[in-house]
């Protein structure tokens, strides 16, 4: 098949032997999530080449690029990988345009290319900016500029919202989930994030103390979580709804986001622990206040997690001393508040 | 922000005041001697002309070479994992350590004219390396080399390899990745090794008295003039000696970011 093929086994840092096997389809964006240590950084840089695997195989397209039982090692340069590695690692000493041309394969029209891919990532304005002067937000936009001008035929991007401060998340986000949408070869991000990763990625691939602990589509992957990580992880509620000036309209509800510019259909998570549980109507803002029907409770150590009913159908999490506070039980009402801060939202896919 | 100044040991303060005057009183002593009224008489002898213009031309020729191969071999042990490195790293460091004039000695016997290297070179080609300026440009880059490989190598190992990834998986060779995204990096560490080597050759004596002789206007250099002034013309061997510390000084202010300034 084309696309994207790991099935490889290495070892990192001399004892930690990680064994890695998944696939991405060509067109389609995996999200490589897992606890710090599982091994997503260390995955990347096997596939792009930095570092060799011990066994196994790893695929791109047609092309082997990695297979150590018959003596092949393709060079990272000769990979056509388009990398976003961790904290850019945009060349400092460069102007944003120097580092986007730098890896344009066609070197006489490297400018022209360069400065076609900084306006696609709206980073015009930063072309002759040095890239140790650039922002957070900026940073990742040259970033991403300089590993799509490389004309890539797979691209990596390991944690490219870590860097970021809350307010630059949702406009790269948007931008990144865009430009995923158009890269025609397999992608894979690496991110901390649950509600990144379910906004951009196709399908999750679940990592764990150097193995695929569960992979498969967020659908799948939801419905038969293997562990508590997982299960935590992708308990994000999801809402697809109209956006317009500011408010998403859903069937028989509507909420107001902050930080909202798209319009149109969209796609909003809403992570259960930023969904507030009140005994009574709560003070202060009338925004994204309701009153909700309590559908199911279960409790485990160290949370509690509520289902919500009403036309919004929402899951809650707080502590189980939280939830006994406010009484819940099956059938009994509760009133609801979300920040318009935590309502993330994200043009829907096609 | 209130200061709190720290008291120092007093016996510590007693022995850097000491360490600081053992430095400068030779040098205060010197600019007590110049005989400033013949200043210019001296400077443009033609001693002074011939050996300021030696020195010159092979120092800045060490460096040049001591560019071209010792940036190589900075390369290579800090990137390159082979069998015998520690050896080849000592054997480039030698001339560190060893006695300038042993060197000399070891140069003369091998690129001698009857030399293991020096005798077939010269039936081929004619080129006597001893006692000629080519002598003092072999017995100068031998003693500085090291330091432009030591100063390169340590700043490639403290460099961020990601960045030389994120240029390879761009699709740079590597040749393109150092010339563009290396150096320039470490271009400050490369910029004081310039300065230590360039230092180092214009200062040279033992390999090049042992080497290359003492012969004026063809391999007296500043540092042999001002010997041998010592002996008969004091005045000049102070003149030239006040140069090479003007020389000297000028290279600690131009590196002053780099060693004596810490914010």
């Amino acid at each position: 098949m084309s696309g994207l093929v790991v099935d490889a086994s290495w070892v990192r840092s001399g004892d930690f032997t990680l064994d890695v096997g998944f696939a991405v389809p060509d067109d389609a964006t995996v999200a490589m999530v897992g606890p710090n240590g599982a091994g997503k950084s260390s995955t990347i840089r096997v596939i792009a080449g930095v570092e060799p695997i011990d066994s196994g195989v790893i695929k791109i397209g047609d092309s082997v690029v990695d297979d150590p039982a018959s003596g092949v090692f393709v060079s990272p340069r000769d990979r056509r990988i388009g990398v976003v590695w961790q904290d850019a690692a945009l060349f400092p000493h460069m102007t944003a345009l120097r580092n986007v041309m730098f890896g344009v394969p066609d070197r006489s029209a490297a400018e022209a290319r360069a400065r076609q891919w900084l306006e696609r990532m709206g980073a015009s304005s930063l072309a002759d900016r040095r890239a140790s002067t650039l922002s957070g937000g900026e940073t990742q936009r040259v970033a991403l500029a300089r590993a799509l001008a490389s004309e890539p035929s797979a691209l990596l991007l390991d944690e490219p919202f870590a860097a970021l401060d809350a307010s630059a998340r949702p406009e790269i986000r948007a931008l990144l989930a865009s430009v995923l949408d158009e890269f025609d070869g397999p992608a894979v991000v690496v991110t901390h994030d649950s509600e990144e990763a379910i906004l951009i990625a196709d399908s999750l691939v679940v990592m764990e103390a150097g193995r695929v602990l569960q992979s498969g589509s967020l659908a799948e992957v939801r419905s038969r979580p293997a562990s508590e990580y997982v299960s935590h992880f992708v308990g994000v509620n999801i809402l697809q709804g109209v956006a317009e000036s500011g408010v998403i309209t859903g069937d028989g509800w509507a909420l107001t986001a902050a930080d909202m510019d798209t319009s149109g259909d969209v796609t909003i998570t809403i992570h259960p622990s930023a969904v507030g549980l009140f005994s009574s109507r709560p003070s202060g803002s009338a925004r994204n206040t309701w009153e909700a029907r309590i559908e199911w409770v279960t409790t485990t150590d160290n949370t509690a997690r509520i289902g919500l009913g009403g036309p919004l159908t929402l899951v809650a999490e707080v502590t189980p001393a939280g939830a006994a506070a406010i009484e819940a039980r099956p059938g009994s009402s509760v009133w609801v508040a979300v920040k318009a801060s935590e309502i993330h939202a994200t043009g829907r896919r096609p | 922000m209130r200061r709190v100044r720290q008291r120092p040991p007093m016996l510590f303060v007693v022995l850097a005041i000491l360490g600081v005057a053992f430095v400068a009183v030779p040098v205060v002593g010197l600019l007590f001697e110049v005989p400033w009224g013949d200043l210019g008489s001296i400077l443009t002898s033609e001693i002074v002309g011939d050996a300021l213009r030696i020195s010159l031309v092979a120092s800045l020729l060490a460096t040049a070479i001591a560019t071209l191969v010792g940036v190589p071999i900075a390369y290579v042990l800090a990137r390159v994992e082979f069998r015998g490195k520690a050896l080849v790293r000592a054997l480039v460091l030698l001339p560190l350590v060893l006695p300038p004039v042993v060197g000399g000695a070891a140069l003369l016997f091998s690129l001698g004219r009857r030399g293991l290297v020096g005798g077939p070179l010269y039936d081929a080609t004619g080129l006597v390396l001893p006692f000629s300026i080519w002598g003092v440009v072999v017995a100068v880059t031998f003693v500085s080399l090291p330091f432009m490989v030591l100063s390169i190598e340590g700043a490639l190992h403290g460099l961020d390899r990601r960045f030389e990834s994120a240029a390879a998986s761009l699709g740079a060779t590597q040749l393109r990745t150092f010339m563009r995204v290396t150096m320039p990096m470490i271009m400050p560490a490369f910029i004081s090794g310039l300065a230590l080597t360039w230092a180092r050759a214009f200062g040279e004596f033992g390999a090049t008295v042992a080497f290359a002789g003492n012969l004026q206007g063809r391999t007296q250099t500043m540092p042999l003039a001002v010997f041998v002034a010592l002996e008969s013309d004091r005045g000049a061997a102070v003149v030239m000696s006040l140069v090479m510390v003007v020389v000297a000084v000028i290279v600690l202010v131009a590196l002053r970011d780099r060693w004596w300034v810490r914010a």
